[in-house]
């Protein structure tokens, strides 16, 4: 096992083993820094999940390796690049796949005194390093202060060196090794833990508990969800909080109908009603990110000079814009602020402020082997009915039925045997990305008809801006064409015979 | 992985310092910069402080009997580490030879750094031989460092030729002007003389400066050891104009 490299000692201890550490060890002092770091991350922790850390320091962003500390890359940045969504390339290049939508955005800023001494050899060689540091996070205008640390600097070549310093240091009166990096206590300082926000749902439930208070829970976390966004959506700091808002909101509105009777039937009917009109709420600003997100891939398909699709930007951006504005006035509205503190009452852990719905004494997994059942059916029948002559409704409400049972085997996944979850989830997924292909390029295409209409009233938009909506509209129609066509084999793989009778196993198949 | 050789066939004309220098600037910036010593007389591998030796010899070094990355130490600055030189460099020549693909046998040493590093920098003893030739094959940026002579335009100019006839992959080949002497009248002839339209001699030129000469003695980088000097300027110039022939212009970080 290598030598740890981080240590720690308290404050009364600092400046005896400090200069005890510098006599002994024969160091030299190589520089004094004063310096801001900030690290950076996205809303939902996807550098730390893939292992890096980066931090904006000076002038410089650098990332390293999260287990040893590595810089893997390096580049120079100006102040705030990297927030703006402007890695510099090399980066850019790099973590593009790791970020994919979500933006970076500091996770705790630290300042840091610090006191760098370098081991040297006979050749006056640096062979090692000690950085001595005191740290504060700045934190909504608090200040925590962090540990001293002492941090042993290993140069590539001279480990010997390094261990050796290591081995000193431990032998040092007062001083302790650390485990947590500085990223992690700064993440600390500021209240949050790495890891701590994933869009998955992942609920520990057992077949035992009541569906009263299997439900509270379910609702609880979404509601922690839509808590967690509601900052990031006003801000509109990217795309995904929003569509993490908006997953919560349905999949409440779906368990307000799935599970319904477990809270009395009168509250429940407010709320269905609530959470209704907050997902009309986020519906536009959502569809006109996706069209915005869509413009790349837009200007690849219609194959013609990109500038051709620009007014239909320029008026999507605009509509976008009032959205959203019309979005953060109902997230700061009255009625938003009574629903959040209304219904958290409602489904509080402890003391819920409401009582037990008629089923709400059933066990949970009773609950949910029904349910899933009772959707499955659905889907089967509705899929089954649809044939070339069906009308777009149909495969549209075949894509909500589907929806409802994935959320059910979302909520549910603890009371299931993994494999066998995992692979119906895997087949219902692959069904509703076809309907999604569907669905998808059917709004699409109604609402660039719509937006066609409206540059031509406004007179002033190039014909050979209409001309690129129309190719893009011939495009869009062509693949929902295939999306159809390919339905049917979708479909037919779904309905299966192996899948059915995982379906059935699933809810007979105790994990 | 770029790669940039400072490679001359005489010796004292500023490879080593160019080479030390554009390497830390580069890790300055943010490139994960390697400099291979490959020239017995170590003088770069002397300028870092580190030791001339390579545990098992070059010779298992360049027949891949040793892993490179075992090698490799850090310098004293952040970002840039070196491959030392080995008095065994000498016979790398016979070394190459022995190997299955002698002309190619560098850049395939080279190739699994790559995950590691961003830049490498060749520091390459003065010589036209199988060295040179891996050389060429291995460095995406000839770097040749000419003292305004018309002598060493001349065989600048045979050593285009050798390039061009090199078959399959060629290396982009670029002067720059080395130890301008000021009060040297040749020197300032040659440089104005010089056609407009050579974009393979780089603008920048580096001076004959004491600084440069003291760097056996400051063991640094004159960039660090008198960063507000003529030569440092002179070395940051030609920095850029490396960067944007390895990276392309405003490519990657700036300065």
């Amino acid at each position: 096992m290598s030598a740890p490299k981080e240590f720690t000692c308290a404050a009364d201890d600092w400046a005896r083993a400090s200069k005890e550490i510098y006599q002994r060890m024969a160091l030299s002092i190589e520089a004094e820094q004063v310096r801001s770091l900030m690290f950076l991350d996205t809303f939902d922790w996807r550098l730390y999940r893939a292992g890096y850390v980066l931090a904006h320091v000076d002038d410089t962003l650098e990332l390293s390796d999260r287990e040893t500390g590595t810089v893997v890359a390096r580049a120079a940045a100006h102040n705030g690049t990297a927030m703006n969504g402007e890695l510099p390339g090399k980066l850019r290049g790099r973590l593009a796949g790791v970020l994919g939508l979500r933006a970076l955005a500091a996770v705790a800023s630290v300042d840091s005194s610090s006191v760098v001494l370098a081991a040297r050899n006979d050749d006056a060689k640096t062979v090692a390093r000690l950085v001595l540091s005191d740290s504060r996070v700045d934190h909504g205008g608090r200040r925590a202060t962090l540990k001293y640390r002492l941090s042993v600097v290993p140069l590539r070549g001279y480990d010997r060196h390094a261990s050796r310093l290591s081995e000193e240091l431990a032998g040092t009166a007062g001083v302790e090794p650390i485990s947590s990096s500085l990223f992690e206590e700064a993440v600390a300082a500021t209240g949050r833990r790495p890891g701590d926000y994933t869009s998955k749902l992942s609920l520990d439930l057992n077949r035992d508990v009541s569906t009263y208070d299997a439900a509270r829970l379910i609702y609880r976390t979404l509601l922690q969800v839509m808590n967690a966004n509601r900052a990031g959506v006003v801000q509109e700091l990217d795309t995904e909080y929003l569509h993490d808002f908006r997953v919560a909101v349905r999949r409440t509105r779906s368990a307000l109908k799935e599970l319904a009777g477990s809270l009395p039937a009168e509250l429940e009917n407010r709320f269905r009603d609530e959470f209704r009109w907050l997902g009309q709420a986020t519906t536009p600003t959502r569809d006109l990110d996706v069209c915005l997100l869509e413009f790349p891939a837009f200007r690849q398909r219609v194959g013609v000079s990109s500038g051709d699709l620009d007014p239909l930007h320029a008026l999507v951006s605009d509509e976008k814009r009032r959205a959203h504005a019309r979005l953060r006035t109902e997230l700061r509205s009255t009625r938003y602020q009574r629903l959040c503190k209304e219904w958290s009452r409602a489904v509080d852990a402890e003391a819920p402020s409401t009582g037990v719905g008629p089923v709400g004494t059933t066990s949970i997994g009773e609950l949910a082997d029904a349910r899933i059942r009772r959707v499955a059916r659905h889907v089967l029948r509705d899929g089954s009915r649809i044939d070339d002559a069906s009308p777009a409704e149909s495969l549209h409400d075949l894509r909500k039925r589907c929806k409802e049972l994935r959320y059910l085997l979302e909520f549910f996944s603890s009371l299931y045997e993994p494999k066998l979850h995992r692979s119906l989830l895997v087949e219902l997924k692959a069904l509703q990305l076809n309907l999604g292909q569907f669905q998808d390029t059917q709004v699409q295409r109604h609402a660039l008809e719509e937006y066609a209409e409206r540059l031509l009233e406004a007179k002033k938009t190039p014909a050979a801006a209409l001309l690129a909506i129309g190719r893009l509209v011939a495009v869009l129609e062509d693949q929902q064409r295939t999306a159809r066509t390919e339905f049917a084999d979708r479909f037919s793989e779904f309905a299966g015979a192996k899948n059915r009778s995982r379906l059935s196993a699933l809810t007979e198949a105790r994990p | 992985m770029r790669t940039v050789a400072t490679y001359s066939i005489k010796g004292g004309v500023g490879k080593t310092s160019a080479a030390l220098n554009l390497a830390y600037l580069a890790a300055r910036d943010g490139q994960r910069t390697l400099v291979w010593d490959l020239d017995p007389q170590a003088a770069a591998t002397f300028l870092f402080r580190v030791r001339p030796r390579i545990k098992g010899g070059g010779k298992a070094l360049v027949r891949g009997k040793r892993d490179i990355d075992d090698a490799i130490k850090a310098t004293d600055f952040p970002g840039l580490d070196l491959l030392p030189a080995d008095f065994s460099y000498r016979h790398m020549d016979l070394m190459l030879d022995d190997a299955k693909r002698p002309t190619r046998q560098l850049g395939k040493l080279l190739k699994p750094l790559s995950l590691d590093y961003d830049l490498v920098v060749l520091d390459c003893p003065p010589s036209i031989s199988l060295v040179s030739e891996n050389i060429f094959q291995a460095a995406d940026l000839l770097l040749v460092p000419l003292i305004p002579t018309t002598l060493s335009l001349r065989t600048f100019d045979q050593l285009l030729g050798v390039v061009a006839a090199l078959d399959g992959r060629r290396p982009d080949v670029r002067a720059f002007f080395s130890m301008v002497d000021g009060r040297k009248r040749l020197h300032a002839d040659i440089m104005r003389d010089l056609p407009h339209n050579r974009s393979d001699i780089l603008k920048a030129s580096v001076p004959s400066a004491t600084d440069v000469e003291r760097m056996g003695l400051t063991r640094q980088p004159v960039v660090v050891s008198n960063p507000g000097g003529r030569a440092a300027q002179a070395y940051t110039a030609l920095w850029q104009e490396c960067h944007d022939a390895l990276f392309g212009p405003g490519a990657g970080t700036a300065p």
